[in-house]
């Protein structure tokens, strides 16, 4: 080095200067020879502090190993060999990764660190967390350590632990914490390889304390095999010790944890980015019952502002069923606090079922307080809740529950509220006395209504008909029988059949029915039907689209019909049916799903579900019918339909015929479905 | 050269200020230099000269099997002998009338196989190195490592080395030490013996025959084949060391092979001279093949409870070597000399407590 004219500085504190370098120099050579010969200090430190970790660990590891059990699950062969767990309590209770138990065992032996065996009882699995935790009949364990709380930083060394390879010693894996509340806030995320030969073994840091368990997860999957695919790659989970210990403790009781749900939906295609605003609330829900609402915006959720819906997701994730959580939504201007007690369960809405009919004459006549108020039963159906509880014909429903039965509709609108298998208690008047019955509802039965389901006809020969039913004097004169006419403004057409003893004072059903393409089949549709229509009170209604096939453009039209109809006839609104065969169920169901509001019923004869219909609520409560020939190929797929439905608690009626497959209508169906559309008023 | 290249160059150039800085600065800027070196290269030093001592020992082999999908032609190798001697796994690659070696330089020769010892997975390859004096790794210098030590695999993973490109390195750890005959049926794999298994993702293709080594240069291990477990369905990173090999690799090389097929590591100890009890500490029953070596009592009046250890103290290290069981510890304590130190590490609750014993003949005691 050349030392020559400093510039700025004196040559005295030059020299100084390089002094100084040159003392650091002969430092670094001694350090540098140190390492040659040695290694370098820090390595070694660190290397023994993996040791050290590792062996302050293993006194609380348990081997775990399994005999029997299913081998593939999820496509994935499961785990034969030893797995690993981690002791919480002195006792015996040890917390693993579910997924060293996919195969669900016959039996599970534990070695403890000392090489003690125990057979284990699983006690109960975390779904949410992927954890199982396990008993044996031991004491003296050695529980695991949780970590101090400034350990649970990323960039922090991280040691994954299992004990599988050997039974003498663990086997480790090195790494650094990579990020904490990761998998929508439940896990620590590492870069120390996480695989089955740990998953259950505790994540240490550098002192041996237990930072979580190791599990597979995955942001996207909730089975236990969810996230498998990640093994080694340099993400691997742990759930946070101290939430880890608190599952354990839950589960003690024996029971399963499970993800905890609220029943709200943001838009489908909404970005996770978006604003938490609420598109769907789900009928029976946690959400539904604390208050939440279509529109809502969720400010947030466990005292914890959320902004996105990732947020929500974030603070939601970690909570278990029967956890209760605060939240807090602006609506409108207004900010509303909720407790949300979130459940394992989003059951499908299904209604209650009494099992009557109610005799029609007297919807909608009754004003309150008057003595005719109330749902008088027509008939009752064998072996159903009403039936059981003794209840008959001409009984007056006057009460439900504390609420005064004022007609149909509102008797109609508390049943739908009400579950199968809740018990309620009803006011009947009965020869003027009146009676109290209590009673517990059922669900509404699939199959068709009994062969001997009285017509209303039937029914006014038995003398029922109020005195006054033969004063038609005051009836509007319009036409009966076979109509052929047009809407004002529209080229299509529509024909209909209208019994010819129609009384306005009565209630009448409606067919409508979809034609397939090319052929309306008005004429033996009619043949029929016309008989049927007359003793089964109802009007036939037959919109046409002659020249193209049904599609949405069609939707105003057929709509404008109906709404035509029942503006001039007294059509019943719970016994509106639309009715289509083969092809044109497409539309059939399309238009049920657009004008949810148009039909209590839908009837398809040879037609599958083509558009899954929304989900089953006391607002779009549909009875299905879905018929077909026995032979008929679409055969399976109607029965996958109607399996469907029932899935979703829809009723759904199934149908099938033998005989000549090309008949149709097919005869003897028509009198069934009659007698079905005769029963969806039924409670 | 236009303007917009200067642009571009000065950005490339060291911070602008050294270009106008006066001798002090610079002799300022020296003296840092030289002081973060001295601390940055404390860690990178050791890991540096081994991989510089490891590499030009290290050959990529390229033979058979290219073409066949699914079938890589390519493996690693070490040069264990001043003639050319060269260790790798035993594979399809060798079944070639042409195996080339090349070295780390880019010296490339035909390699003709010597032997196999298929049990062991390993071939002994050797080029003609007449006078070249290569380096290579003396198998009497190659040691053995423990759980947690630091390792660096050298290998021609994936053949991403061409021509005189060394091989990769990756880092890692020892993750356990097991043996493979304890899961026999579990591997398809005609070796059972004892390997390493490494925290480092080893199990590439290619990377057979590669070498695992301590961080200060030693030989400890040879990558094994591709092997998949076939318990969970995944990989296995692991490597067999080379005590496994070393007596077969010498046989191939000598053709000698009356010598016996393993011989024992095990230095007998002379006498049981020292045991736990020595110092006044009684273990408890050793009851099962590895009852972990917890204190069951500490005798009155001895160095033990003179420097405080006590009943439920679980030992764990002695003289930093990891003690699994009471077996463990008592050779441990076995083989301590006259005028040794000994430090024990114990578990005390969460804790771990350190303790230091002299070493003297029990009569002095």
């Amino acid at each position: 080095m050349r030392m020559s004219q400093p510039i700025t500085a004196s040559p005295r504190r030059a020299i100084a200067m390089m002094c100084l370098m040159l003392a650091a120099t002969a430092l670094f050579s001694a350090a540098a020879a140190n390492a040659q010969n040695s290694g370098s200090e820090l390595e070694d430190l660190e290397e023994r502090a993996f040791q050290t970790a590792a062996a302050m660990a293993q006194p609380s590891l348990v081997r775990i190993e399994t005999v029997g059990g299913i081998e593939v699950v999820d496509n994935i062969l499961t785990p034969t060999g030893p797995t690993t767990g981690v002791v919480v309590s002195s006792d015996g209770y040890l917390l693993s990764s579910a997924f060293n138990f996919i195969s669900r065992p016959a039996s599970i032996v534990v070695t403890t660190y000392e090489g003690r065996k125990f057979p284990a009882k699983l006690i109960a699995n975390d779904h949410l967390r992927m954890l199982s935790l396990l008993k044996v009949e031991a004491d003296g364990l050695i529980p695991v350590t949780p970590a101090a709380e400034e350990s649970f930083q990323p960039g922090r060394w991280a040691i994954a632990i299992g004990w599988t390879f050997d039974a003498e010693s663990p086997n480790i894996s090195v790494g650094i914490i990579s990020a904490v509340r990761r998998v929508w806030g439940k896990a620590i995320q590492t870069d120390a390889k996480v695989s089955p030969v740990n998953y259950g073994g505790p994540l240490v840091d550098l002192s041996g304390y237990a930072l979580g368990i190791l599990v597979p997860l995955s942001p996207d999957g909730n089975s236990a095999t969810s996230g498998v695919e990640w093994y080694d790659s340099g993400i691997g989970f742990a759930i946070p010790v101290r939430d880890a210990l608190d599952a354990a403790e839950r589960m003690k009781a024996g029971t399963d944890l499970r993800v905890g749900l609220m029943g709200i939906s943001f838009r489908h295609n909404g970005s996770v980015a978006e604003k938490p605003a609420i598109d769907r609330v789900q009928y029976g829900s946690p959400a539904q019952q604390a208050g939440l609402k279509e529109n809502d915006v969720i400010t947030a959720v466990a005292g914890e502002a959320v902004r996105r819906i990732a947020d929500v997701r974030q603070q939601m994730g970690r909570y278990y069923a029967d956890d209760e959580v605060a939240i807090i939504v602006k609506r409108g201007e207004d900010s509303l606090t909720v407790t949300v007690h979130l459940v394992a369960e989003l059951l499908p809405y299904e209604s209650g079922y009494l099992g009557i009919l109610p005799l029609r004459t007297s919807a909608g006549d009754a004003k309150p307080g008057d003595e005719s108020a109330g749902v008088t039963i027509r008939y009752v159906f064998p072996k159903s809740p009403a039936d059981e509880a003794g209840l008959q014909r001409r009984d007056r429903i006057v009460q439900f529950q504390d609420q005064p039965v004022k007609d149909y509709s509102q008797l109609r609108d508390l049943v739908s509220r009400t579950l199968p298998g809740d018990t309620i208690a009803l006011t009947v008047l009965r020869e003027q006395k009146k009676a109290a019955v209590e009673l517990k509802l059922a669900i509404i039965p699939n199959d068709l209504p009994p062969d001997d389901l009285p017509t209303r006809t039937s029914q006014i020969a038995d003398a029922e008909k109020p005195e006054d039913a033969k004063d038609k004097q005051g009836a509007p004169a319009e036409p009966t029988g076979r109509l052929n006419e047009t809407l004002p403004g529209r080229e299509e057409s529509y024909w209909a059949y209208v019994p010819g003893d129609y009384d306005p004072r009565e209630t009448y059903g409606l067919v409508v029915w979809i034609h397939p393409t090319g052929d309306t089949h008005e004429a033996i549709v009619l043949e029929r039907w016309k008989t049927i229509c007359d003793t089964r009170r109802l009007i036939l209604l037959g919109p046409k689209s002659e020249r193209a096939e049904w599609s949405p453009e069609h939707t105003d039209f057929v709509k404008e019909a109906i709404e035509e109809i029942a503006r001039r006839y007294n059509v019943d609104p719970f016994r509106k049916v639309i009715l289509s065969y083969r092809g044109a169920g497409a539309f059939a169901q399309f238009l049920v799903n657009k004008e949810q509001d148009l039909f209590a019923g839908v009837a398809m004869w040879q037609s599958p579900l083509l558009i899954p219909p929304p989900d089953h609520e006391p607002d779009n409560h549909w009875q299905w019918y879905l018929g077909c020939h026995e032979d008929d190929p679409m055969q399976p797929l109607i029965e996958k339909s109607v399996e469907k439905l029932h899935e979703m608690k829809y009723p759904a009626a199934k149908a099938t015929w033998a005989g000549n497959a090309d008949e149709f209508p097919p005869g003897e169906t028509v009198e069934d479905l009659a007698r079905w559309i005769d029963a969806l008023d039924r409670l | 050269m236009n303007t917009s290249l200067l642009t571009s160059h000065d950005a490339s150039k060291p911070p602008r200020t050294l270009h106008r800085c006066s001798r002090r600065a610079m002799l300022m800027a020296c003296f840092a230099t030289v002081s973060l070196t001295c601390a940055t290269s404390a860690i990178a030093e050791s890991t540096r000269s081994t991989i510089d001592y490891v590499q030009p020992r290290m050959v990529k082999i390229f033979g058979s099997g290219k073409g066949f999908k699914g079938f890589y032609a390519y493996s690693t190798g070490f040069l264990v002998s001043p003639e050319g001697h060269i260790a790798t796994v035993w594979s399809y690659v060798l079944d070639s009338d042409q195996v080339t070696v090349v070295l780390n330089d880019g010296r490339r020769f035909s390699a003709s196989v010597v032997g196999a010892e298929p049990p062991l997975d390993l071939a002994v390859l050797k080029i003609d190195a007449e006078g070249l004096q290569l380096p290579y790794f003396d198998l009497n210098d190659v040691e053995d490592a423990d759980l947690g030590t630091r390792v660096l695999a050298f290998s021609n993973m994936f053949k991403v080395a061409t021509g005189d490109e060394p091989v990769s390195v990756m880092h890692g750890v020892i993750a356990a030490k097991t043996n493979l005959s304890a899961r026999r049926g579990r591997y398809e794999t005609p070796y059972t013996g004892p390997v390493y298994i490494l925290d480092a993702v080893t199990n590439n293709p290619g990377a057979g025959g590669g070498v695992i080594a301590s961080r200060d240069g030693k030989l400890l291990a040879m990558i094994g084949k591709e092997l998949k477990n076939t318990d969970s369905s995944t990989w296995l990173n692991y490597a067999v060391p080379i005590s496994e090999l070393r007596v077969s690799i010498d046989q191939i090389i000598t053709g000698n092979f009356d010598a016996p097929a393993a011989e024992d590591d095990e230095t007998p100890v002379a006498g049981a001279q020292y045991r736990p009890e020595t110092w006044g500490m009684v273990l408890v029953p050793d009851v099962v093949y590895r009852t972990p070596a917890y204190i069951d009592a500490v005798r009155p009046g001895t160095p033990a409870e003179a420097a405080g250890l006590r009943s439920d103290d679980l030992i764990l290290f002695v003289n930093d070597k990891l003690v699994s069981s009471c077996r463990a510890f008592r050779e441990a304590v076995n083989r301590q000399e006259e005028g040794d130190t000994m430090k024990i590490v114990v578990r005390r609750g969460d804790q771990l407590v350190t303790f230091e014993f002299d070493v003297r003949s029990p009569e002095e005691q």
